[in-house]
C-alpha cells in the first residue's frame, strides 16, 4: 500500500473525482491549489491517469454478424410468442379474421416497413413472385412515427390476392383493409402466426445488415 | 512544480455523438411508435460499447455477446413502457450491469486464470520527473485486463463506466443504482488498486 502523507489524506479520495471533472468548483480550486504544491499528489494523479489511458488502450471487441443474426432470431421468437395468443386460428381457415391492426404495434409496423422495402417482383417465402411494394424506397426515420404507422398504400386487396406479375397501383387500399388471412396468402405463409415472425425477422436482418455497411 | 492541468473527460469521446436532446431517447420513442429502423439505429450506436463493457465485466467473449443480445431483447420488450425519464444510455447500462452481475453470480462460473510469471511484472511506469506517465501498451494489455478482472465487480463496473464508457458519476450512479458518493468511492478504489498493482517498483504490490 502506497504511503500517503497525513496532509494529503484529505485529498486522496478527491483525486479520482478531480481527474473525472466531478468536483464542485470550490473543491476543485482547493484540490488544484494542493496539487500545485504537492509533488506526491501530483505524481499520484499521473499514475491514476495512466490507468485510464491503459484501460482505453485495451483492444475493443467488434460486433460480428452472428451477434446481429442471433438477436434477430431471438426477436422473431419473441414476436411469435407474443402473437400466438391473439391470432390463434386453424391454418388455412376461410373465415374472416381480425384485421392486421390487431397485431402488436411493432409487428404491424415492422410488416409495413418490410413490404415497403421489398422491390417489385422480389420473391417472398417459397412461392412465385408477387407484386408488392413496387420498389418504393423505405421511408426515412425522419418522417416520424406517424409515417411508420401509416398504411403502406401499395397493395390493394384485389391485386394482392390475384397471382399476377404486374406491379399493383400505389395509393389505393391499405394494409389495415387486408384481412390477416389474405395477407398470409399474399406472403405464402403456412399460418397467420408467421406474419409478425417473417416481417420482424426479415426487416431487422436487412436493417441491421444495412446499418453495418 | 508543473501544473497537472485541468481535469478532462476524454472518455466522453467514446460515447456516440450526441446532438442536444437525447438522440437515443428520440430513437426509442420512435421505435415505440413502430419505427423498426429506429431500433436498428440504436443497435448500431450501442452494440459495440455494450460488448466492450460486458466483456470487461463478465470476462468472457461468448457470454458477453449473449448478454448484448439480451440487453437489446429487453429494450425491445420494454418499448411500450419506455418513458424517457432517465437518459437512455443510463437505462441501457443499468440493464447491462444487472445482467452482468447476475451472470457473475452464477455458481458454475470459474475465476480467470492467473499465470504465475505475470504477477509482479512491472508494466506501468510513472516518471516522476515528467508530467505524464509512460505506458508500454504492448506489455500492458493482457496484464491490465487481468488486473481489471480481479477487481470487485462493482468497482470494475464503476471504473469501466466512468473511465472507458465516459459516463458521468451521476449516470454511473443511475446505472449501478447507488449514490454518487458511492460511485466516487468505487471509482477511486478501483483506479488506486489498478495503479498499485501495475506500478513499477510498488513495494509489496505483487502480493495479495
Amino acid at each position: 500500500m502506497v504511503e500517503i502523507a497525513a496532509g494529503c489524506r484529505a485529498f486522496e479520495e478527491d483525486l479520482s473525482a478531480w481527474i473525472d471533472g466531478e468536483l464542485g468548483a470550490s473543491r476543485r480550486a482547493v484540490v488544484a491549489a494542493h496539487l500545485a504544491t504537492c509533488g506526491d499528489c501530483a505524481e499520484r494523479v499521473e499514475q491514476l491517469r495512466a490507468v485510464d489511458r491503459a484501460l482505453r488502450a485495451l483492444p475493443a471487441p467488434s460486433v460480428g454478424p452472428e451477434l446481429r443474426r442471433g438477436l434477430a432470431e431471438r426477436l422473431a421468437s419473441e414476436e411469435r410468442s407474443a402473437a400466438r395468443p391473439k391470432l390463434r386460428t386453424p391454418p388455412r381457415a376461410r373465415r374472416r379474421l381480425a384485421p392486421l391492426v390487431a397485431l402488436p404495434a411493432a409487428a404491424a409496423a415492422a410488416l409495413a416497413l418490410y413490404l415497403s422495402l421489398r422491390p417489385a417482383g422480389a420473391p417472398v417465402g417459397r412461392g412465385p413472385d408477387l407484386p408488392l411494394a413496387g420498389g418504393r424506397a423505405a421511408q426515412p426515420p425522419g418522417n416520424g412515427p406517424a409515417a411508420a404507422r401509416a398504411p403502406v398504400a401499395e397493395v390493394p386487396a384485389e391485386a394482392a390476392v390475384a397471382e399476377t406479375r404486374e406491379a399493383g397501383p400505389p395509393g389505393s387500399g391499405d394494409l389495415e383493409a387486408l384481412e390477416s388471412e389474405e395477407l398470409a396468402v399474399v406472403l405464402e405463409l403456412d399460418t397467420i402466426e408467421d406474419l409478425p415472425v417473417i416481417a420482424n425477422l426479415e426487416v431487422l436482418e436487412r436493417l441491421l445488415a444495412a446499418e453495418a455497411g | 512544480m508543473e501544473a497537472v492541468g485541468d481535469p478532462v473527460r476524454p472518455g466522453r469521446a467514446e460515447a456516440p455523438e450526441e446532438t442536444g436532446a437525447d438522440q437515443d431517447a428520440c430513437l426509442m420513442l420512435a421505435f415505440r411508435s413502430g419505427d423498426a429502423a429506429a431500433f436498428a439505429s440504436l443497435f448500431r450506436r450501442w452494440s459495440a460499447p455494450l460488448l466492450r463493457y460486458l466483456e470487461r465485466m463478465v470476462r468472457d467473449r461468448g457470454s458477453a455477446e449473449e448478454l448484448v443480445q439480451e440487453v437489446f431483447l429487453r429494450v425491445h420488450r420494454a418499448r411500450e413502457r419506455y418513458a424517457a425519464e432517465a437518459r437512455f444510455s443510463t437505462w441501457l447500462y443499468r440493464i447491462a450491469t444487472n445482467l452482468a452481475l447476475n451472470e457473475l453470480r452464477r455458481p458454475r462460473r470459474r475465476e480467470p486464470h492467473r499465470s504465475q510469471e505475470e504477477r509482479g511484472a512491472p508494466v506501468l511506469v510513472a516518471d516522476a520527473a515528467g508530467p505524464e506517465a509512460v505506458v508500454d501498451a504492448r506489455r500492458l494489455g493482457a496484464r491490465v485486463e487481468r488486473e481489471l478482472a480481479r477487481l470487485p465487480e462493482k468497482q470494475r463496473a464503476a471504473l469501466c463506466l466512468s473511465a472507458v464508457e465516459g459516463l458521468s458519476y451521476a449516470e454511473v450512479a443511475g446505472a449501478l443504482e447507488v449514490s454518487e458518493q458511492a460511485v466516487k468511492a468505487l471509482v477511486h478504489r478501483a483506479r488506486s488498486a489498478l495503479a498499485e498493482r501495475l506500478l513499477e517498483g510498488a513495494g509489496g504490490a505483487g502480493g495479495e
